[in-house]
């Protein structure tokens, strides 16, 4: 059996509760034990769907800039229309952040201006921003 | 090489020229506030014939921290309040000379008591959460009764001004965000928008903010009163509505030993003011706008490796997501959800 990760940091983190915590005199430095155990923890188990997360988030935002497209105008639809037909740049965390990082701006850019629209369409799209932003949350809540 | 036992030990001397045989032994690190180094100690000098013992503590600045503390911002409020009605520690010295302690600090008496710790405990208060309630809330509309430009106050953040509090304390936040956003909100963007379009009125006086007034920023002792109020490294002022609703912040509220309504008639009762519901609830998004500015300072100053703290980045990774999931249940509330 192939020991992965994931376990390595679990182990790690009971032995920091279990063996290095209860073992040591001073307060201060028993309680960061403690607490880089459950640092630990959540690293821990954030590593498996990471990439995952990152390429599932990174994919709703092109598709809702490819819905709002249509709606928007001028400057804001032919940046919407870019970042829609883009893809992420690599797997590693760091460029998907990176992209990540970018289709948020532009997020954001199209959420305000849908909040200036009037339009049952623009309302739909702002919406479905909000809802899409609480799914790419509890996504990535810490898992301890 | 001198130990920090020696140093502070120095440096009372220095402060007390009438002292003899300055000692500090019994000394070591707490968690008091998470962008202030806190250490704890016993100074035993003679004066004269007598001998004289006193438990203090040193606040020393950190080389980074959660949110950027102005150096003698606390010592300053902890003087200012002394005798006023709400719990404060006397404050000793205040020393700003790198030369002492490598970075700025105060000294001031250590308050009886224990905080309590919002993470890991139902019962942060010891079966006491009733009577910690009672006097959290009356400590706090105790507060916002003060005049501080009558308390000298008038140098902390927003000080001289007389309206536009809201707005000031969303653009104070909002260049903290910019500051230590890795990559952008949506979420927290969207707030800030709602709010700036949504203001609220105007506060019936501007007041002293505590500015992180919650469980583990006071100290409780045996019977449920109050000790002290500590970690005013946040202090400004603003509307007294904001420390309302920091403080029913559900990450550490006391509305789990007190109920709301009765908490709000104590303060109302003794900061003489009527706590506006309406206004309330703006500042309650606010607050959480605020949280998450703060935690995002802190993951940054851990990202670039200026801190180092556990605490730091522990409270970082919860505090923000919490914040966040906090901030969407508001807005669907507010029917941004459909």
């Amino acid at each position: 059996m192939k020991l992965t990760g994931a376990t390595v940091l679990e182990g790690v983190a009971d032995a920091l509760r279990d063996q290095v915590s209860p073992q040591l005199s001073d307060a201060f430095a028993s309680e960061a034990a403690r607490m880089a155990q459950s640092l630990i923890a959540i690293v821990g188990r954030a590593g498996d769907d990471a990439a995952a997360i990152r390429v599932e988030e990174n994919a709703r935002m092109r598709a809702i800039f490819a819905e709002a497209a249509s709606v928007a105008g001028g400057d804001l639809s032919a940046q919407l229309v870019e970042a829609a037909q883009s893809s992420d740049p690599g797997l590693r965390i760091s460029e998907l952040d990176a992209e990540t990082g970018r289709l948020r701006t532009l997020l954001v850019e199209l959420h305000r201006w849908l909040e200036q629209q009037d339009s049952p369409e623009a309302r739909v799209l702002d919406q479905q921003i909000w809802r899409a932003m609480r799914e790419f949350e509890m996504a990535r809540a810490p898992r301890a | 090489m001198a130990t920090l036992e020696s140093r502070i030990a120095e440096y009372l001397a220095h402060r007390m020229p009438d002292s003899q045989d300055v000692a500090v032994d019994d000394l070591s690190r707490i968690h008091g506030g998470s962008s202030q180094e806190t250490f704890r100690f016993r100074a035993q000098w003679r004066e004269g014939a007598a001998r004289q013992e006193k438990r203090l503590i040193l606040r020393r600045a950190p080389e980074a921290g959660l949110v950027v503390a102005e150096r003698d911002l606390e010592f300053t409020v902890y003087s200012a309040l002394a005798g006023r009605g709400v719990p404060v520690p006397a404050a000793h010295y205040l020393e700003l000379d790198g030369q002492w302690l490598d970075r700025p600090f105060f000294i001031m008496d250590l308050m009886p008591g224990k905080p309590g710790h919002f993470f890991g405990s139902d019962d942060p208060y010891e079966g006491k959460g009733t009577e910690v309630g009672r006097n959290f809330w009356r400590h706090l509309g105790t507060l916002a009764a003060q005049d501080h430009a009558a308390l000298g106050l008038s140098g902390l953040r927003n000080g001289d001004a007389v309206s536009g509090f809201w707005e000031r304390e969303l653009l104070h936040w909002e260049a903290m965000l910019d500051a230590g956003e890795d990559y952008v909100e949506p979420i927290v963007r969207g707030a800030i928008r709602w709010l700036r379009a949504n203001p609220p009125p105007e506060p019936a006086k501007p007041a002293i903010a505590h500015g992180d007034y919650r469980c583990g920023n006071f100290l409780f002792v045996a019977d449920g009163s109050i000790s002290a109020v500590l970690d005013w490294e946040m202090c400004h002022v603003s509307d007294p509505l904001e420390d309302i609703a920091w403080a029913m912040n559900p990450m550490w509220t006391v509305e789990r030993h007190l109920p709301l309504e009765e908490g709000l008639a104590i303060w109302e009762e003794a900061s003489g003011l009527a706590v506006d519901r309406q206004a309330l609830d703006w500042w309650r998004l606010f607050v959480c706008v605020k949280a998450c500015a703060i935690w995002t300072t802190a993951e940054a100053s851990f990202q670039d490796g200026t801190n180092r703290e556990m605490i730091v980045a522990l409270t970082a990774m919860r505090a923000n997501h919490f914040h966040r999931k906090e901030i969407l249940d508001r807005m669907e509330q507010r029917g941004a959800v459909g």
